[in-house]
Formats: C-alpha cells, structure tokens, sequence
C-alpha cells in the first residue's frame, strides 16, 4: 500500500502540470515549500519537545541570504540555496543556545522576540534589504535563461522532495530517537549518556535549515521577497500547520501544510475574516484534535481495520 | 539645559511606558500564580476592555464611573466565559498546548474586533490630565503619574490578596498542586473559573486605563508582550519584582531610544530580555525553582 501510494504521489505531482492551470503549480509549489518549513518545525518541537514562534524569521534570513548571494554577488543559485539554509542554521543555533536552560514558556518567547528582532531589521537595515519595499528575486537561470512556469515547480518540487526524505531518515535514526528521549524527560536522556543541549541546539538549527532554504525556493517562486511575508502571522501559520497536522507525526506536517496552505490562500479576498478562520483552525485542533490530524487519520484507519479483521 | 536633567527627562519619560508594561504584566503574574499557565491573549484581553471602554463612555455616554464598573463587570463575565470553553478542557494538557490555545484565542480575537470595528485608531478621554507639570527641569504628566499610581495600588491589592484573602491562598495552593488542593477541599474549577475572571477584568481596567496613552486598535495588545517580557525580568511569581521589571524595560527602551537608535529600541530590549535569561533564567527577583524529576 505505502509503495503504492508513494508512486501515485510522484506520478500525479510530475504530471499535475500537464492537466492543470498555473495556478495550480503555484499552489502546489506553496504547499512544498510550507511543508519544507513544517516538517522542520516538527522535529523541533513534535521529536524534540521545543517551540517556536519566530520560525518565519528563519525563512526570512534564508530568503534575504539566497537572494543577496545570487542577485547581488552573483554566486551560483545551487550555492545560494545551501547559504541561505546555511545562515539560517547558524542563526537558529545562536537563538537555540540561551533557550537552554529554558522551559517552553520562555522558548516561547525568546523565539517570538526573535521573529520580531528580524522584521525591525529588515524593515531599517534598508542599505542592504531595501526596506519594507522588499527585493526582486532573480530565478535561477539554466544556460543563461532563467527557469520560467513550469520549470520553477519541479526544481521546487524536487529540493522539498530531497528534505522531506532526509528529515524522514532522520527521524527513525538513532538521532531521532535520541530526541525524542529529550522531549521525554532532560534528566533521563542524561543519565543514559544522550547529549541534551547539543541535541536541542541542533534541533534548532534543523528547524532553522529547513525554514531557510524554504525562504530561498520562496524567493524563486513569487520572484519578490519583503518584510511582510516574514511577520508573525507567517510564523503563526506554520506552527497551526504543524498542530494542526499532529505534532511528532511525520506525515501530519504534509497534511498540515497541504491544508492549511490551501485555506489560506482561497480565504485571502476575504481579508480578515482569513485570520479569524486560521485561528479558530488553530484552536479548535488543540480543543479537538490533541493528536492533529494525522493522529485521528491514524486511529480510524487502525478502526476499520480492526472492524474488517 | 544641561546634561543630568536631560538624562533626567528621558528617564523619567520612560516610567509612563513603564508602568503601563507593569500593568500588563500584572495580569500575566495573576493567571501564572493560580494556574501555572500563561495567557498570551492578555494583551487581546486588555484591548477589548479598552473598547468595550469606549462602547459605554464616549458611544452610549455613560458617565466615566460607571462606564467604568460596568467595563469590569462585562470583562469579568467575559473571563468565565473564555475559562468554560478554552481553558477548563486543557486542564491536564501540556504547557506548550495551553500556550498555542490562548495565541489562537487572541488571533480569533483580534481579527473579531478588526471584523466588527475596522482598524481605524480610536482615542480615548484620560482619567488624568495630560497638562504637563514641571519639577525642576524635568517634565511630566499627571496622566503618566497616575498610571504609576494606579499600578503600585494594583500591586499591593494583588499582594495582600494573595497572601490573606481565602480565595488568594486557594490559588496558590491550586497552583503548587491541584491534586492536593482538592483533597483539602478547594474546589479546582471553581478556583480556575475566579482566576480567568478576575484577569480578564484586570485586563479590562488596563485597557481603560491605558487606552489614554495609546491609541486604541485591534492591534494594541501587541504591547502586552512588552509586560510579558516585564514579567519575565521580575522573575514572573514576584509582584514587586513586576513592576520593577515593568519600569527598567521602558526606562531602558526610553534610553536606547534617545542615545542609541529609535528604530532599535525595541531590538535593544528583546537582547536585554534575553540577555537577562541566559544569564539568570528565574529572572532578576526570581527564586531559583529546582526541577524534581
């Protein structure tokens, strides 16, 4: 069935171009993109029991990072996208360290304020961001033409693809476990010899690689980056995709994203109405669905299969 | 004029800031003492106190008492009501739930008030004046003065009620250990359902209060996080340590405002925030809490 599934997955996203508007790409684009962001957010805090309100800042620094390197000095886009992940990675450790000694509520809000941190940044630092008025992203170019449309999608396509496996590798290796018995209990993990603050600060630098890199394809998908599709609102909707998907469900992040991505882009004419839909989203995942989605997918598929055995 | 009055100037500027970050704070420490959580919708709380404010003086004109009681009572009932559907169901929850249930709750909120009142900036009468008064050379509002006031008062009425009101020490026990609490016959929920609703009145006369020093607008609970952040430097359990943190973060602000960078100040105090918790993690007041495992 997995095997089966899988094949259906990679056939109808390489063929969905072929029957569909560009619009549709565009959206499916976004859906990869938010899941990039989502399932590094649910290592952070599904496998390793941290939280984070800022995880848009980290898309930012990636995005800001690609663009400059590629745009402005003119590197390699394939270099780009690694340096944006890169950067954010090492940002998102510097912000992993003093949450150490933290409990989530604190963790909470350091990485708010970082979030917060990073917009005033790039709204005043305008010599190198160009303020709140944002980039022109260049696309990466193939034999001097840059990628157009279709093109776009599957190299996004394939870079989300690559992240999602290496994060699903990761979670059922002796690291992922190691994490999991982090979120579990610190003094446990100690006493049977796992590192916990390396463990937690690395979970936040992979958080912050995922959301970088997703920042850079973010910036080659609508070719223009600014300020305002970093803020808290961003932040906020990736953490409803995660919850609303089932925090430590790998596959709930897909979900997560896939959905959330959607409702948020069919409510945007209606303004705020979006907002009040997406956090009543939020809150009635939590209320409802302690487990996301995936959990309660989860429990009815084990259901009916009890019912037919 | 010379420069110890002027650094005198921009600090006492800074106390009206201050103090208003205190208040906030405040209503943080409240729900934090009794129920262990923390209600990032605070801020979401206050900012509809400061409109239901507005409603009862300045659209149905009532007179400035009992709009103002009346604000108490709505917010209060308003507080039971947020406690009955979003906190009592997540009373065993993890923290991290609690925590992303009441940002939910103040997104819904806010986006509500935007729905029903539009984003325009609405101002409000003051309580006090706002004809500035000189000492020495320094200057000041009786408004700024007030707010201080009015927050020391709040303060001490928080202490006294926490140290000798029936209710207050039922709080504290329901937060140091709910199962033992019930077993000496406090009723838990009963206590939860008071706590919420005398924050979210606090809250409610926040908003009023302050809703003279900033304008009022669905996004105005955004400075809540400022009083979060006050908290959190006093060590969140500690009233006095509060209010102490309230003022050095807009002291500190109004400093880095002026000699450094406006565009940053906000910057500077995030750093100095999380400066402060890398260095002493239970705040500058706070006891350390050791965790049992």
């Amino acid at each position: 069935v997995k095997v089966a599934a899988a094949a259906v997955l990679v056939l109808g996203l390489g063929l969905l171009p072929l029957v569909t508007t560009y619009y549709v790409t565009y959206l499916a684009s976004l859906i990869a993109i938010s899941a990039v962001v989502v399932v590094g957010l649910n290592v952070l805090m599904g496998y390793a029991g941290q939280v984070s309100l800022g995880q848009a800042g980290f898309m930012a620094i990636g995005a800001y990072t690609g663009v400059l390197l590629a745009g402005g000095a003119g590197l390699p886009w394939a270099v780009a996208l690694a340096a944006g992940g890169a950067a954010a990675a090492l940002v998102g450790m510097l912000v992993g360290l003093p949450t150490l000694r933290l409990s989530p509520l604190y963790i909470a809000t350091v990485t708010f304020a970082f979030g917060q941190t990073v917009q005033i940044v790039l709204v005043h630092w305008d010599r190198v961001t160009n303020g709140p008025d944002g980039l022109t992203v260049v696309r990466p170019a193939v034999a001097g033409q840059p990628l157009r449309g279709v093109a776009i999608y599957y190299v996004i396509l394939a870079v989300s693809a690559l992240l999602v496996l290496g994060a699903f590798n990761l979670v059922g290796s002796l690291r992922g476990r190691a994490l999991m018995a982090v979120r579990e209990s610190e003094p446990a993990s100690l006493s049977v010899g796992i590192a916990v603050s390396w463990y937690k600060t690395w979970a936040f630098a992979f958080g912050a690689f995922y959301a970088g890199v997703a920042g850079v394809l973010y910036g080659w998908l609508t070719e223009f980056i600014s300020p305002d599709a970093f803020g808290f609102d961003q932040s906020l909707l990736f953490l409803t995709m995660a919850i609303v998907g089932g925090l430590g469900r790998f596959w709930g992040a897909l979900v997560g994203a896939a959905a959330l991505t959607l409702v948020n882009e069919i409510l945007r004419p209606a303004g705020v109405y979006r907002q009040l839909v997406l956090g009543a989203c939020l809150l009635l995942a939590i209320l409802l669905m302690p487990q996301g989605a995936w959990g309660a997918i989860a429990a009815g598929w084990r259901r009916l299969q009890r019912r037919t055995a | 004029v010379s420069t110890a009055w002027y650094v005198a100037q921009v600090v006492v500027s800074g106390i009206t800031p201050g103090a208003t970050y205190a208040l906030m704070a405040l209503g943080f420490v409240l729900v934090f003492k009794a129920t262990g959580v923390v209600n990032f919708a605070h801020g979401e709380a206050v900012m509809v106190g400061a409109y239901t404010g507005l409603v009862m003086h300045s659209e149905l004109g009532l007179p400035y008492v009992p709009a103002f009681l009346l604000t108490l009572v709505v917010a209060f009932l308003f507080g039971l009501l947020v406690e009955l559907i979003v906190y009592r169901p997540l009373l065993r929850a993890p923290v991290v739930s609690v925590i992303l249930a009441s940002i939910a709750l103040g997104q819904i909120m806010r986006s509500a008030v935007r729905i029903v009142r539009g984003d325009d900036m609405r101002v409000f009468p003051p309580v006090f004046s706002t004809r500035p008064v000189a000492v020495g050379e320094v200057v000041i509002t009786p408004l700024s003065l007030g707010v201080v006031a009015v927050s020391f008062l709040l303060m001490a009425v928080l202490a006294a009620f926490f140290r000798w009101f029936q209710l207050g020490k039922a709080m504290r026990a329901v937060s140091e250990n709910q199962l033992a609490a019930s077993l000496m016959g406090i009723s838990v929920p009963a206590v939860f359902s008071w706590t919420w609703g005398l924050s979210s009145a606090l809250a409610g006369a926040s908003g009023v209060l302050i809703a003279p020093l900033v304008m009022i607008s669905p996004e105005m609970g955004f400075v809540a996080f400022k009083g979060f952040v006050a908290a959190i430097l006093g060590g969140f359990t500690s009233i006095p340590g509060t209010i102490l943190g309230g003022l050095l973060m807009g002291v500190l602000e109004n400093l880095a405002g002026v000699f450094v960078s406006t565009a940053y100040k906000d910057v500077i105090s995030f750093l100095f925030m999380i400066g402060v918790l890398a260095v002493r993690p239970a705040g500058l007041l706070g006891a350390a809490r050791i965790k049992k495992v």
